[in-house]
């Protein structure tokens, strides 16, 4: 139960970023949807991180005597055609996609942050440039510019990566130009020009931290709409590829059995659903905490 | 007005070469040699060779890139590697399938999710605002192509009312736009339900209540209109995603569109018609994106006169700063819904 009352401690007072992370912390905290959407993530996280301990079978044992079975105490999500262990498999493949989600944007977002506050810091000629740029990327629904760069390689994991990243530059650079551009001309930036400050320098250490709030809730969002892009690719047959135990891939190969063994097409793709529920619900919650003006 | 759509029209031409410049280095770098596909396994080196010579694919880059650009400047995209037929008849004939659905999902969701997302900002916090939310998310997060397998799971395989695949006439469209809907459908209920929210608890919307107008009035001339601009922003972002949900969703039920024309495609390593379909779909986009950008000037006096005036050098400042904004909502936005 937080107390209503803060009393501002000396930590609080002295140290400014750490107070306002508490603040942030605080307003998350009374959220029950973003709380229980962080909940649910550091669990799949979890289940990604010990899933060689939590699987009751190795994701790649095939069973001939035990194909496509429905359902039961042994199999809780039945097998597939090589009767391996449905279960077992959507489990291994939280490693996967959460993997994809995390170094894919991880990778986009730099990219992204350093050419939206290159474009936004300095405007003119230079955002000119890398804005029109950016409109090209974002002229491509970003589905088929995936699909474009992912065919350009040969299909799987790591062409799945680059594609996801990639296509999710022009997204990060708008978010951050954007937010460059209503800080710029803040005192305290000019303050740090008149005394000398390198661009690099004012970039990094006065423009960055005060346009964090919008880059950390895109991000959030942007891992579960990697992920979803990711199964897509995957569920096309041009991204991760069988026998990887990837969400979409399982998907795809469950489609052929659909009709006479359809709990094959269900726990994949719930799989997809939590996960990506897990990161809106708190990627929402991040953004109304770190925005207090939104919410009364 | 006038001015302002040609110089849009003007701005969509370096960006659609800077397109086709992308897509031609992709095809150029993809591994594989499409002449040996399309020999198979049986062919004499000699004759891999010949067709590689037929096909332009031993010239070197750039004589490459100008044959290509030479040939679209002339509207011609090229011929298919596969059926030897020119990539713009084969798309021809695949592109009016694709934008048939993407239109009919982008009406369907507007149709549906503007209204409800009003009601749910009318009515916050109430019993249907909660369900809407609820329903929003789960729109949001479902993967389109699991949520259309599960769609033909049941009203196919279990029921029998509709048909699981192809595209032979009214309902068959059924399944396909609820599928590719409902991102959308959630994406512009979510975005409708926050902008009313937003304009509702402003000023001038309490002075129209207080002077006694009728809620109904209030409501959609004070309220919706100056909420509809990242309405509008949403609907052209999901057009571009109903387009996007067509070409993964053309795979499950089998429907003969630009999108399954394209993966098929890229399976063959048919370069011409990969490059065709990319660019064909990137046209559409950006010609939605400038429909979107002259609405906006119909809905907001305010852009429209910041055009009507000659745009000088110096644009004014707020101006600046409210389009960077809209632009960043629309970014935030376009996350967890744009596939």
């Amino acid at each position: 139960m937080a107390t209503m009352t803060e009393t501002p401690t000396l930590d609080m007072m002295t140290d400014v970023r750490r107070s306002q992370l508490a603040e942030t912390w605080k307003r998350l905290r009374k959220n029950k949807l973003a709380l229980a959407g962080l909940i649910l993530l550091l669990f799949l996280v979890l289940v990604a991180i010990f899933a060689d301990l939590i699987a009751p079978y190795p994701f790649d044992k095939q069973n001939y005597d035990a194909v496509l079975q429905k359902p039961s105490w042994e199999h809780l999500m039945g097998t597939d055609e090589y009767g391996r262990d449905i279960l077992s498999r959507v489990i291994h493949g939280s490693r996967i996609s959460l993997r994809v989600g995390f170094i894919s944007l991880t990778a986009g977002a730099l990219v992204g942050c350093i050419l939206g506050a290159i474009a936004g810091y300095f405007g003119g000629r230079t955002d000119n440039l890398i804005m029109r740029a950016n409109d090209i990327l974002n002229g491509i629904p970003r589905i088929v510019l995936a699909i474009a760069i992912a065919s350009a390689f040969k299909p799987g994991l790591t062409s799945a990566l680059v594609a996801i990243a990639v296509s999710s530059v022009p997204n990060f650079a708008r978010v951050v130009r954007a937010a460059t551009m209503t800080v710029r001309d803040q005192e305290y930036v000019e303050a740090s020009r008149s005394l000398g400050a390198s661009h690099a320098r004012i970039i990094v250490s006065h423009i960055f931290p005060n346009i964090l709030a919008p880059i950390i809730v895109q991000a959030t969002l942007g891992i579960g709409t990697a992920i979803l892009l990711c199964a897509s690719l995957s569920f096309l047959g041009l991204g991760v590829q069988p026998p990887i135990p990837e969400w979409g891939a399982m998907l795809s190969s469950a489609r052929s059995f659909m009709r006479d063994y359809p709990y094959m097409v269900i726990a994949p793709g719930l799989a997809i659903m939590l996960t990506v529920l897990a990161l809106n619900l708190f990627g929402d919650g991040l953004r109304d905490a770190l925005d207090p003006k939104l919410k009364k | 007005m006038l001015r302002y759509i040609a110089k849009r029209l003007l701005t969509m031409i370096p960006v659609l070469i800077g397109i086709s410049f992308i897509i031609f280095v992709l095809m150029y770098f993809t591994p594989g040699d499409p002449a040996e596909m399309l020999l198979g396994d049986l062919a004499t080196p000699e004759q891999v060779d010949a067709l590689r010579e037929e096909l332009g694919l031993n010239d070197g880059f750039f004589q490459r890139y100008f044959n290509y650009m030479k040939g679209l400047l002339k509207g011609d995209l090229g011929k298919s590697y596969v059926s030897k037929m020119p990539v713009w008849d084969e798309i021809a004939t695949r592109l009016p399938v694709t934008a048939r659905v993407a239109f009919l999902v982008a009406i369907f969701a507007v149709l549906i999710g503007i209204p409800i997302g009003i009601l749910s900002a009318v009515r916050q916090y109430s019993f249907i605002d909660s369900i809407t939310r609820v329903f929003a998310l789960l729109g949001i997060t479902m993967p389109s192509f699991w949520l259309a397998l599960l769609l033909v799971l049941l009203f196919s395989v279990q029921l029998g009312w509709l048909p699981p695949s192809g595209l032979y006439g009214p309902i068959y469209y059924i399944m396909p736009i609820l599928s590719i809907s409902a991102v959308s459908i959630a994406t512009i209920t979510r975005t409708a339900r926050s902008s009313m929210l937003e304009v509702i608890r402003q000023d001038y919307v309490r002075t129209a209540r207080a002077k006694g107008q009728y809620e109904r009035v209030v409501l959609f001339r004070h309220a919706l209109l100056n909420a509809m601009i990242p309405i509008l922003t949403i609907i052209g972002i999901q057009f571009a995603g109903g387009l996007g949900g067509a070409v993964v969703n053309e795979q499950v039920f089998a429907i003969p569109g630009l999108g399954k024309l394209m993966v098929d495609a890229i399976k063959a390593r048919n370069y011409p018609l990969i490059q065709g379909s990319v660019l064909v779909l990137a046209v559409l986009q950006s010609v939605v994106n400038l429909v979107v950008d002259i609405l906006y000037a119909f809905v907001d006096p305010r852009i429209r006169s910041q055009y009507s005036r000659k745009v000088g050098k110096k644009a004014p400042k707020l101006a600046v700063a409210a389009a960077a904004a809209s632009d960043e909502a629309a970014a935030t936005t376009l996350e967890g819904g744009d596939i």
